[in-house]
């Protein structure tokens, strides 16, 4: 297996441009507006540096790819958890990145259901892990993972049907 | 939608998660935003654990300063009055929920309907501009009209019955040189069939002068 050696020099922007985008995604389908993904993105691009500084390395690129992608749901998941939205749902700014109507009405559904299963099914279908590997990103037992995407995929299918 | 485009568009659903959430990218703005900030080692603006010594010494100092100091002698800082049935005019309180007055309106525009706005008013310190970023609620719509700021209050759809709906109207108060100094929320909230508003302050530079 080769060993990564992320260098503490490793620019900000080749960091960003590898990984900013895949970071936002999953930032903003859990927070479900720009600005607080922007600041998930930053703290979690922080929090890199911070590792790479203290000259602890990856051992590999999945390895890194799967460390920020954790560093980055938990760090929504605290401040999820800070804004205590729980009962109040519904904050959206779907419209500026999509024209077509079922791309608004898909992922609006997505974002309409809980943050357990909006994770799951992203990492997943998106990002296109694997139930044992969500599993040890999410620190969740496999039979979890799977439960959760079966309720997740049924919940967004209930969720579409509503929607029409 | 037909029941055969329907059955297509179900059994695609998960498949076109890709290509649809993909879509979702920083604009320019956001990149350059996130990139200068973990060069400069910024985190992010808003505090989730508050340290619990420093809040408390902060309440003292405040709650000295507030003992000793004539009301003249603190400096102006920004003031949102919000439209209120019962006040008229009522200047938001950091904290405070207040249930606004919904005004019959229609818009001029073909095919938008807002059968009700809610106004805000807004003072800012001299030196100091502000800037807004807007989460909608549903059909919602938050728009500047000379002094005043506007909530367009769309019906709430079927779906949402019951729902209590919640977005953020966010303030950066930005000096001269367009530096973000202060940030400041609008909680709004509609909850069976009433507007509410509750005034945060979210964040502070240290150079921003009160």
């Amino acid at each position: 297996m080769e060993k990564r050696t992320d260098s503490p020099d490793q620019s900000v922007d080749e960091v960003f441009q590898e990984y900013g985008n895949m970071l936002y995604r999953i930032a903003f389908v859990m927070m479900k507006n720009a600005f607080d993904a922007e600041d998930i993105v930053q703290d979690t691009l922080i929090k890199y540096m911070e590792h790479v500084k203290s000259r602890k390395s990856f051992e590999t690129e999945e390895h890194q790819k799967a460390w920020l992608i954790r560093v980055a749901v938990n760090l929504c998941k605290n401040r999820l958890r800070f804004y205590k939205t729980h009962p109040k749902i519904r904050i959206e700014e779907l419209a500026r990145y999509y024209e077509e109507k079922a791309d608004i009405r898909l992922m609006d559904s997505l974002l309409l259901l809980p943050s357990k299963y909006r994770e799951v099914l992203l990492l997943h279908y998106v990002e296109g892990y694997q139930g044992k590997e969500i599993a040890r990103m999410l620190k969740l037992s496999e039979s979890a993972v799977r439960k959760r995407l079966e309720r997740g995929r049924g919940k967004l299918r209930a969720v579409l049907d509503e929607a029409e | 939608m037909t029941e055969k485009e329907r059955g297509v568009f179900k059994e695609s659903a998960e498949s076109r998660l890709r290509t649809a959430a993909c879509r979702i990218v920083p604009d320019k703005t956001a990149v350059e935003h996130i990139t200068e900030g973990v060069k400069a080692g910024k985190r992010s603006r808003r505090r989730l654990t508050p340290k619990i010594p420093a809040a408390v010494f902060a309440a003292c100092l405040l709650f000295a300063l507030l003992c000793f100091v004539r009301p003249e002698l603190i400096g102006e800082d920004v003031v949102v009055y919000a439209a209120t049935e019962e006040h008229g005019w009522q200047k938001l309180v950091e904290g405070e929920r207040i249930l606004l007055k919904k005004e019959p309106f229609q818009s001029l525009e073909k095919g938008e309907m807002y059968p009700y706005t809610c106004t805000f008013r807004l003072e800012v310190p001299e030196n100091y501009l502000y800037d807004r970023e807007f989460v909608v609620i549903r059909d919602d719509h938050v728009d500047e009209e000379g002094d005043f700021i506007v909530w367009r209050v769309a019906p709430d759809r079927p779906e949402d019955a019951g729902r209590i709906m919640q977005g953020i109207f966010r303030l950066w108060i930005v000096d001269e040189n367009r530096e973000r100094q202060a940030a400041l929320e609008l909680e709004l909230t509609k909850e069976d069939g009433k507007c509410y508003a509750e005034l945060k302050r979210v964040w502070e530079s240290s150079g921003y002068q009160k």
